[in-house]
């Protein structure tokens, strides 16, 4: 990109006139939804920073893209499945479609209910061989919401335990057969 | 006997003990903030303190899995051992104070516990002491009189001299000091287990008989239930925190235009704004304006847990030197800190550009904090106990739109 102070006062004029007619068309194009003019072109280096990067989250740009783009959600649970050490697939059971265990190539997930305080409930992934890479986020790619991400504290040999609330979308996606969890 | 009250001593302030509850072996011990699902990191630390083979607790008092709730944040080391191994004793014989309950003695406590119960130095004693002065004054204001358990090699190197400090050699002298029994105790608690147990058991079916009965009839909770003390006190301690949470907005200047990259060793003019009232910054104009740093700042005497994000509200996105704006921030602010988060202005713009500043803070962090801040939901953050501080400011377009 050429610096701008590289070009003639000509040229600088001529840029100024056609940034100023693109602008007066983006406000006649303007919807005036705030969110929307927010919300940029999601590309695939941002689902692979937050399939990724520890430090990269779902955010509202990201999840609306989501929601709109059949083909945006292809390329992550494709990189999703690229990247997992493990990998749980839909659960297969009963019609109540609500399950406390999960298991998956590799590890298992057990959802605790807490003795202490009931409005709390452990989610406890052991993993089979406590000698292997242990995972640092859990993805949960459901329908609502479509993926959620939680980074995960070290496992205790073999043992990964996180407390959380009864009613949290994190609960309700792991009872969720349709959910598939991928261990990163 | 009466109840005790255990602070935990660390660096950032004193951390009251406010319940430990028995927690089915099947899951881990854990550190949790004040009754809420957030763990703390020294949690698995925790779990090998108390489970056999490398744990003390269960070797003293029977049960390898508990959860502890305490009032503020304990990060890291293993000063907390010896504070927790005390609440460990005095809930042995119904003596530890849970969060509300009055209480007649206050221990202050720091050191690490080995396996033999001895126990050893530990680092910042001094600092932590300074950190605890609000506390032993608010103490000594409500003549709750108070006891500093600490290593003896701890105190023959403090440089202050501090009065009703216990130096521990092991853990015994901490039983003599509180009446426990050093021996007797622990072995009366398993062989009363089961006659403990059945007593306890018809306690729970009475007490929750009538409490159940007060939920129907809508009487009200027991003054010295936990549950009620907590549904008082909770929008009282946001209300608190609230005035000491400040939003603010920083210009940066630059003389001339501003660089392609800010800040890209440019040397900025920064002007704080002032407010126009509690929900609005002045107006900023155009003209050489490369950036705004918008910041939360904790006043309070105590660290919380904030986050902030800016919105815009509508844009000319084409012209934006950032694809995207700034993603969200969050992380503790100690006494006295600052969360900002940096918006570079677009190079171009005839509009004028509206901007929403959101920051939350709290003493707890609820997981889902960063979900609901990033859909401006601040009604449901509110509604999680988190003080809420929003500010819009409006940056005007240029007289003549020109690059700045």
């Amino acid at each position: 990109m050429a610096a701008w102070s590289a070009f003639t006062s000509k040229q600088k004029t001529a840029a100024e006139l056609v940034f100023d007619a693109l602008s007066t068309m983006d406000g006649i194009t303007d919807h005036g939804d705030a969110s929307e003019a927010e919300t940029q072109k999601i590309g695939f280096s941002d689902l692979y920073s937050f399939a990724t990067r520890s430090d990269s989250m779902m955010d509202e740009e990201l999840e609306h893209a989501l929601k709109q783009d059949d083909r945006l959600r292809e390329n992550l649970d494709k990189l999703l499945d690229e990247t997992a050490l493990y990998h749980g697939e839909r659960v297969a059971a009963a019609s109540t479609g609500k399950v406390d265990v999960r298991e998956g190539k590799g590890f298992k997930i057990r959802l605790h209910e807490s003795r202490a305080s009931p409005r709390h409930i452990y989610i406890i992934i052991e993993l089979k061989d406590p000698k292997a890479p242990s995972p640092t986020a859990m993805f949960l790619r459901g329908s609502k919401p479509l993926c959620q991400k939680l980074t995960l504290p070290r496992s205790q040999d073999g043992i990964i335990q996180i407390l959380a609330d009864s009613d949290s979308e994190m609960i309700e996606a792991l009872r969720d057969i349709d959910t598939q969890v991928f261990l990163r | 006997m009466t109840p005790v009250r255990v602070y935990i001593a660390t660096t950032q302030g004193p951390s009251e003990v406010q319940r430990i509850t028995e927690e089915d072996p099947n899951v881990r011990s854990v550190v949790c903030l004040n009754g809420t699902s957030e763990a703390l990191p020294i949690s698995a630390a925790y779990d090998a303190f108390v489970r056999k083979p490398t744990g003390v607790v269960e070797k003293e008092y029977g049960h390898s899995v508990y959860r502890v709730d305490v009032s503020e944040r304990i990060s890291d080391g293993k000063s907390w051992q010896l504070g927790l191994f005390t609440a460990h004793a005095l809930l042995c014989v119904n003596r530890l104070a849970g969060k509300g309950e009055n209480t007649e003695l206050a221990v202050w406590v720091t050191g690490e516990v080995d396996r033999d119960l001895n126990v050893n130095p530990v680092d910042h004693v001094e600092e932590k002491l300074r950190k605890s002065s609000p506390l032993f004054a608010e103490l000594k204001a409500a003549g709750v009189p108070l006891t500093i358990f600490m290593p003896k090699k701890n105190v023959g190197e403090l440089e202050t001299e501090w009065k009703d400090i216990v130096p521990l050699k092991t853990v015994r002298e901490m039983y003599r000091e509180l009446g426990l029994g050093e021996k007797t105790r622990p072995a009366i608690y398993k062989l009363t287990t089961g006659v403990i147990g059945l007593g306890a058991l018809l306690v729970v079916l009475i007490v929750g008989g009538l409490w159940w009965g007060n939920l129907l009839g809508g009487i009200g909770e027991s003054p010295k239930s936990n549950t009620a003390v907590e549904a008082r006190k909770r929008p009282g301690k946001t209300e608190l925190l609230g005035p000491f949470l400040e939003l603010t907005a920083i210009e940066h200047r630059a003389p001339g235009r501003c660089p392609a990259a800010f800040p890209g060793g440019e040397a900025y003019n920064i002007v704080a704004l002032d407010k126009t009232d509690t929900k609005h910054f002045t107006a900023s104009s155009w003209e050489g304006l490369c950036a705004v740093e918008y910041g939360l700042n904790n006043n309070s005497d105590k660290p919380v847990h904030a986050w902030i994000k800016v919105f815009r509200l509508g844009s000319e996105p084409r012209f934006s030197r950032e694809r995207r704006l700034p993603g969200m921030k969050d992380r503790e602010l100690a006494p006295g800190e600052k969360l900002s988060i940096t918006m570079v202005l677009p190079r171009w713009s005839k509009k004028p550009i509206m901007m929403r500043i959101i920051a939350a803070a709290g003493r707890n962090a609820p997981q889902e904090t960063g979900k609901w801040l990033s859909k401006a939901k601040t009604d449901t953050l509110r509604r999680a106990g988190l003080a809420v501080r929003t500010a819009d400011h409006a940056i005007n377009p240029p007289t003549k739109p020109r690059f700045n």
